[in-house]
């Protein structure tokens, strides 16, 4: 091979590099994979248009019930479907913080109203203002709970929002999916200290999951990565108290605020 | 006098004597003391005791805001307050004072009556067992009366074994008869001291009022109930009152302004009774397979609870003092059991029989 065969193949070859090596990147650019939103996803206030609701809103469907047609708990202090659509409006953050805790204020009533404020603004549900937090250990189930976290794939949301909890007329009620396990059942005396010891053996040697693993679907929605446009929505059966059997449906709407994560502290208290 | 070597003479013979063989004392007691304990934790482990006995714990711990006289009349002035506006309303109607349809207040008006009649019943009967409740909550701690049995009846198993051991090598075994005595007396010091007499007449007709009440079935119907009154109070603050106070000025509101003013309370007050029984539905069905336990031997188990305790700890106690006489001593003057050999009869060829 002459030399002047020998720089063309050269150049050749480093051509092919290059090039091969962009088109590796436009890979990895187009298929980034899925990508955790940590920040804050503000809520649009819910409203209502007819028959028709936007924004950010609940229902709760009664025992036997569907998500989709109901019968839904009449809230008689809203205005939005004759009371089966409970419209919310943002808190005092905005809405829901991922990758930390916004923890329900102790004492968390005030003459039964909720005095969790931070990610919706403590709403009426016959006469008595309900609130939502999020805390590291679930207030009814008293279960270890992981912050919200939510995934974009591509434009299509997952999140994790086990640790969503509703509190009510000084009651707790875990709204999360997915679904922590339900309260534990009473113990034998000493049985929960060797629990905790097996525990501790087991996670150590054994790598188990804890049994305070959520199981059961996850929330989902969508993302809009120009407008940062989301919608996130999920179901959540409540298991025990006074709404055994009663179903949340929950619909948030708003736009997403990308930011470091949120502190685990809990937020201060309102009112 | 002629010697056989290497053979003792007559007078070392009998001035060395052989100690005697010893004689085992008494050991039946400590196998009765093996089989109390024995019988003591098994029992409560056949019996699922244990799983049992901490949910009937926690049930009584949850119960015990909703079984005082206070929160009854509290109950009793809630369902006359709905009494009183359910009145008004219906008083509204025949007057002809309420403007227009409202779907949910009329749904109170009409079910009012079934429901006051089946909450009164329940109080009723929570009211009616607030004492059987008070004897219950002052025994010792469910949790641990399984604990309560395994535990002396682990002591007294060792001990009757280790005593056992004793006896054969013709011991008194006094330490190992001091444990089991110690584990008798705490079975004897249970009942008569943790209640459990006073307790055992009032578990049953606890159970047996309790058990229309504790169940998913009546929960449901409690939460259908409690859905009638949250919509009706719902129609009426939001759309109803102001409604018939603009057709009607002096139309009479007392009975429904009367709810409004305490509702808060109110439905706080019953979403925490309808959560405490949702949540001991499971607690109350194990106590009640507790008590249907020992119901093969013709009782219930509460019936008897303190007796468990009480018969195995007398029998073991017994058994603990039994055969702490020392062993006989041989009979004779010499006072050794070779001295009685000695004088016993030889063959002709001069060998003991």
């Amino acid at each position: 091979m002459s030399a002047r065969q020998l720089i063309a193949v050269t150049m050749l070859a480093a051509l092919a590099l290059v090039v091969s090596g962009c088109s590796s990147g436009d890979d990895a650019s187009s298929s980034s994979g899925p990508e955790p939103l940590v920040g804050l996803l503000r809520f649009t206030p819910g409203s209502v248009s007819g028959d028709s609701v936007a924004g950010t809103w609940f229902r709760m469907v009664q025992p036997g019930g569907t998500p989709d047609k109901g019968p839904y708990m009449p809230n008689g202090d809203s205005p939005a479907q004759g009371g089966s659509t409970t419209l919310l409006e943002p808190g005092t953050a905005g809405g829901l913080r991922t990758g930390g805790y916004q923890s329900e204020p102790k004492p968390g009533f005030a003459q039964g109203n909720s005095l969790s404020a931070s990610i919706t603004k403590p709403t009426k549900f016959f006469a008595v203002e309900f609130g939502i937090s999020t805390n590291p250990v679930d207030p009814q189930t008293q279960r270890r709970v992981p912050p919200p976290t939510v995934t974009n794939d591509g434009g299509k949301l997952t999140a994790d929002v086990s640790s969503w909890a509703a509190s009510w007329n000084d009651q707790e009620f875990n709204q999360g999916a997915p679904k922590p396990p339900e309260k534990q059942d009473a113990q034998v005396a000493g049985a929960e200290q060797v629990q905790k010891v097996w525990d501790w053996v087991a996670k150590q040697w054994f790598d188990k999951p804890t049994s305070d693993a959520a199981q059961g679907p996850s929330a989902t929605g969508s993302y809009d990565a120009k407008t940062r446009k989301f919608t996130l929505q999920w179901t959540s059966l409540i298991v025990g108290g006074p709404f055994n059997g009663f179903t949340g449906v929950w619909h948030l709407e708003g736009v997403f605020e990308p930011a470091a994560a949120a502190p685990n502290s809990p937020a201060p208290s309102v009112k | 006098m002629t010697t056989v070597s290497g053979l003792p003479t007559y007078s070392e013979f009998v001035s060395n004597p052989e100690p005697a063989p010893p004689r085992p004392a008494k050991r039946w007691p400590f196998v009765l003391i093996i089989v109390l304990g024995a019988l003591l934790v098994l029992a409560p482990v056949g019996t699922g005791m244990f799983p049992r006995a901490a949910k009937g714990e926690a049930m009584i711990d949850a119960f015990g805001p909703y079984m005082t006289r206070s929160s009854i009349d509290g109950y009793r002035h809630d369902l006359q307050v709905l009494d009183d506006a359910r009145t008004n309303v219906v008083t509204l109607q025949q007057r002809g004072q309420q403007p227009g349809s409202y779907d949910r207040v009329d749904q109170f008006a009409r079910d009012y009556p079934e429901i006051h009649y089946h909450m009164s019943g329940m109080i009723g009967a929570i009211d009616d067992n607030r004492n059987n409740y008070e004897k219950l909550s002052g025994v010792v701690p469910f949790g641990t009366l399984p604990w309560l049995f395994a535990l002396p009846g682990v002591v007294l198993a060792g001990a009757g074994v280790l005593g056992f051991r004793r006896a054969q090598a013709g011991k008194q075994a006094l330490a190992w008869r001091s444990f089991a005595a110690l584990a008798a007396l705490g079975l004897i010091a249970v009942p008569l001291f943790g209640g459990l007499f006073p307790a055992s007449p009032a578990a049953q007709p606890l159970i047996n009022d309790l058990r229309p009440i504790l169940t998913h079935d009546e929960v449901r119907k409690l939460q259908g109930y409690f859905v009638t009154l949250v919509a009706a109070d719902g129609e009426l603050n939001s759309r109803y009152t102001a409604a018939v106070r603009t057709a009607h000025p002096d139309a009479d509101l007392t009975g429904i302004t009367t709810l409004e003013t305490r509702w808060q309370p109110m439905t706080s007050r019953l979403a925490a009774l309808i959560g405490a029984m949702n949540d001991n539905v499971r607690n109350f069905d194990a106590v009640v397979a507790l008590n249907d336990s020992t119901r093969p031997l013709g009782f219930g188990a509460f019936r008897g609870l303190g007796f468990f305790y009480l018969v195995p700890g007398i029998f073991a106690l017994a058994a603990t003092v039994e055969g702490l006489r020392l062993p006989t001593r041989p009979r004779g003057n010499g006072g050794t059991a070779v001295a009685d050999a000695a004088r016993a009869p030889t063959s002709p060829g001069g060998e003991q029989k």
